[in-house]
């Protein structure tokens, strides 16, 4: 439903700033395969049956789950989820043993305003290094939840580094964080190098997460 | 003036220049003309001193005189003795493996030179106003490549000319530069900025301060005329090199393992070459030249083939020993590196460097044409997947910095076109479709399909409303007319065009 409704507003949205007409480098193309007749390898048979079986989504391909316990304690489980990705890029979930998900509340708002200072919505930076991004350690709170019950969870940045970007969605939708345990990630974070080893060792893999 | 009245003027001034101590060619130059043969100057000598002096006897002992003590302005640089050990030189054998037809020829002066050059047009212009008011003096290093040019266009087969791309320079010394430059420092002009690499007895320093230097003051610290010299220059090493040339061509790259340039990670080792060194391998021999520099219009990923026309490239080629390289030479290298099975290289030509930038423009505003092979979560949905991407016809993209590329990039969301879109099932394939779309360049065709978890918008997921990624992809296109492409069957006689 929500994807339909997405699709209808692009339509009137490209047809009123219409874009470049594709015919010409479209004709072109064709035109060049006719001059020379360069033969297209068919794409099929470039893989193998398979890779097509094992292929595996997105989600799953480049990245390493992981889970920090470390903040849970005896009355409240604060677990997350940290997937790694091949780069050590690492985003921040929610474990589906999050209380908040195991007892099915619902999100009122999240506050990113986590101290006086600090809003981790007013993160600027820029260049290739990300220079002026909010510096991460475990325990750093990267947001607190509020329960339409009124109650209130802290959410830890669980390794060291630096704050690249608080997913959107979750901003306009704080629940979209309980709902969809692959698009649903709270934060991106680049992971200090110099600490990345120390940041993978406090995090459990999903065997040991499960025992 | 009359003509006779300039030749004896110029008689005069010869003279005088030969008996403060100067050598006979650079005596030549400050009365010579266009017209002065400093290849063999005996002609131009005898009719100055004859007609001044009438006697020949004389002339001998002008010569001797000067023998003793090196030339007092360039220390011997233009004398025969120095141009024979210039051309002696064992180096300029290795100048003949180069198969340019010509060569331009450079000398590096003793600092000490300028000074004692400078130092004797003031004397000249002092003591003879009226002859120098309108005359300029050829420089010495004019005077030395005109000297010398013919001697060495004889040793290396090659003919002098000035915008040949084989450079040769000798460079010289003299053992008291340093001490007779040093009075720079106290001409320099304290007023500039300095610089912290600002050497003021740098070559290209005292030349500019000389230039601007108040002729009283010179006056006072430099000897004027210049000062007799008890030694001569040195000729010390003899440095050549060719330009750069520059190839271009398209490639095409069939392999899903392999890099456009050599990988240089730390723990992944990669067995299978990159596209540069497969192209390289085959161009080395036939340039025989130092150091190759691969540069393309963008890259594709690894797994990623590029086919139809190819990627253009170009390849800078430095300090070629060889470059004639011919019509059929290109179409060899072409068919070598057509033998990998892997990389295909096609329109490969010497390329004008001005042309370059055109392939470093289409980086960033050429449209691609790309052909990717997809994979839905339902085979069920196929049908009704691959119509909603038919029916929709362009895409405008808000992609952020997708977290493949997220460490090394900056943080951004960048706009990007997807101009049209096509979907076709493959026979026989239930979860499978073909996907053929023509995009701006520089977006992200992975994020467009799988999304990179909401990241890219609209993904196709978002267009289908169901779950669709890429397992391969290949670019089919990239909309550049560049370099020309050659017409395999007609025989174009473009061998040294570069």
């Amino acid at each position: 439903m929500e994807v339909e409704k997405e699709e209808s507003e692009e339509i009137p949205s490209t047809s009123s700033n219409p874009v470049e007409d594709p015919g010409p480098s479209q004709a072109r193309v064709e035109t060049e395969s006719d001059d020379e007749d360069i033969e297209i390898p068919s794409i099929l048979d470039s893989i193998t049956q398979q890779q097509i079986d094992e292929f595996r989504p997105f989600h799953e391909r480049y990245f390493e789950k992981k889970y920090c316990t470390r903040f849970t304690t005896d009355t409240v489980n604060l677990d997350t989820c940290v997937r790694i990705h091949t780069n050590k890029i690492s985003l921040i979930y929610l474990s589906e043993k999050h209380s908040v998900i195991q007892n099915q509340q619902r999100l009122q708002s999240i506050d990113f305003q986590v101290s006086k200072k600090v809003n981790r919505l007013k993160n600027a930076m820029f260049g290739k290094g990300k220079r002026g991004a909010q510096l991460l350690q475990p325990d750093s709170i990267l947001c607190h939840l509020e329960t339409v019950d009124g109650a209130r969870y802290p959410v830890h940045a669980c390794v060291y580094g630096k704050l690249l970007e608080i997913n959107s969605r979750v901003i306009k939708e704080p629940n979209f964080l309980l709902d969809d345990l692959n698009e649903g990630f709270l934060a991106i974070i680049l992971p200090d190098l110099r600490r990345h080893e120390e940041n993978v060792k406090s995090l459990k893999s999903v065997e040991e997460y499960n025992t | 003036m009359t003509e006779t009245d300039s030749q004896d003027t110029k008689g005069i001034v010869f003279n005088f220049l030969i008996e403060l101590g100067c050598c006979k060619r650079c005596a030549l130059r400050f009365v010579g003309d266009s017209n002065t043969n400093y290849d063999n100057p005996t002609d131009d000598v005898k009719k100055l001193t004859r007609k001044d002096l009438g006697q020949n006897s004389n002339d001998e002992n002008v010569f001797k005189k000067s023998k003793p003590n090196p030339c007092i302005i360039c220390l011997d640089l233009l004398q025969d003795t120095t141009l024979q050990t210039m051309i002696l030189n064992p180096e300029l054998e290795k100048v003949l493996e180069y198969d340019s037809d010509t060569f331009v020829n450079y000398v590096s002066l003793p600092k000490a030179v300028l000074i004692r050059e400078h130092s004797m047009e003031i004397c000249v212009k002092e003591k003879f106003p009226q002859f120098f008011k309108d005359r300029n003096v050829i420089a010495l290093n004019r005077a030395w490549s005109l000297s010398i040019q013919n001697k060495l266009a004889q040793r290396l087969e090659k003919k002098y000319d000035k915008n040949s791309y084989l450079q040769i320079q000798f460079n010289t010394s003299y053992v008291l530069d340093k001490e007779e430059s040093l009075v720079m420092l106290l001409l320099e002009d304290k007023s500039r900025k300095h610089s912290i690499q600002h050497d003021p007895l740098s070559c290209k320093n005292v030349t500019s301060s000389l230039q601007t230097i108040n002729s009283e003051l010179f006056k006072q610290k430099v000897s004027i005329p210049p000062a007799t010299p008890t030694k001569a220059l040195d000729v010390e090493q003899v440095f050549y090199k060719h330009d750069h040339v520059f190839i271009a061509g398209r490639y095409c790259k069939y392999a899903r393992n392999m890099f456009q340039t050599p990988w240089s990670g730390d723990d992944i080792q990669v067995e299978i070459s990159s596209v540069q060194e497969k192209i390289f391998d085959h161009i080395e021999n036939s340039f025989s030249c130092s150091a190759m520099v691969f540069s393309s219009s963008g890259r594709e990923d690894f797994d990623v083939r590029t086919l139809g026309r190819g990627r253009p490239f170009f390849i800078k080629i430095c300090d070629p020993k060889r470059t004639k390289v011919s019509f059929e030479k290109f179409r060899q290298i072409e068919q070598a590196v057509k033998h990998t099975k892997v990389v295909e290289v096609r329109d490969l030509q010497f390329i004008d460097r001005r042309y370059l930038s055109n392939i470093k423009e289409g980086e960033q505003f050429k449209k691609k044409t790309y052909r990717a092979l997809c994979i839905v979560d339902k085979p069920e949905n196929l049908t009704a997947y691959i119509d909603k991407i038919n029916n929709i016809s362009a895409v405008t993209l808000q992609q952020k910095t997708p977290l493949r590329v997220y460490h090394r990039r900056s943080s951004d969301i960048r706009e990007r076109q997807i101009y049209s879109l096509k979907a076709k099932v493959i026979n026989g394939k239930k979860n499978l479709l073909e996907l053929d779309m023509i995009t701006q360049a520089g977006t992200y065709i992975k994020e467009f399909v799988h999304g990179d978890l909401g990241r890219t918008t609209p993904s196709l997921c978002e267009i289908v409303g169901g779950y669709i990624d890429i397992i391969a992809l290949d670019v089919l296109d990239i909309h550049l007319d560049f370099p020309p492409s050659i017409n395999h069957k007609v025989k174009n006689h473009q061998t040294v065009n570069y």
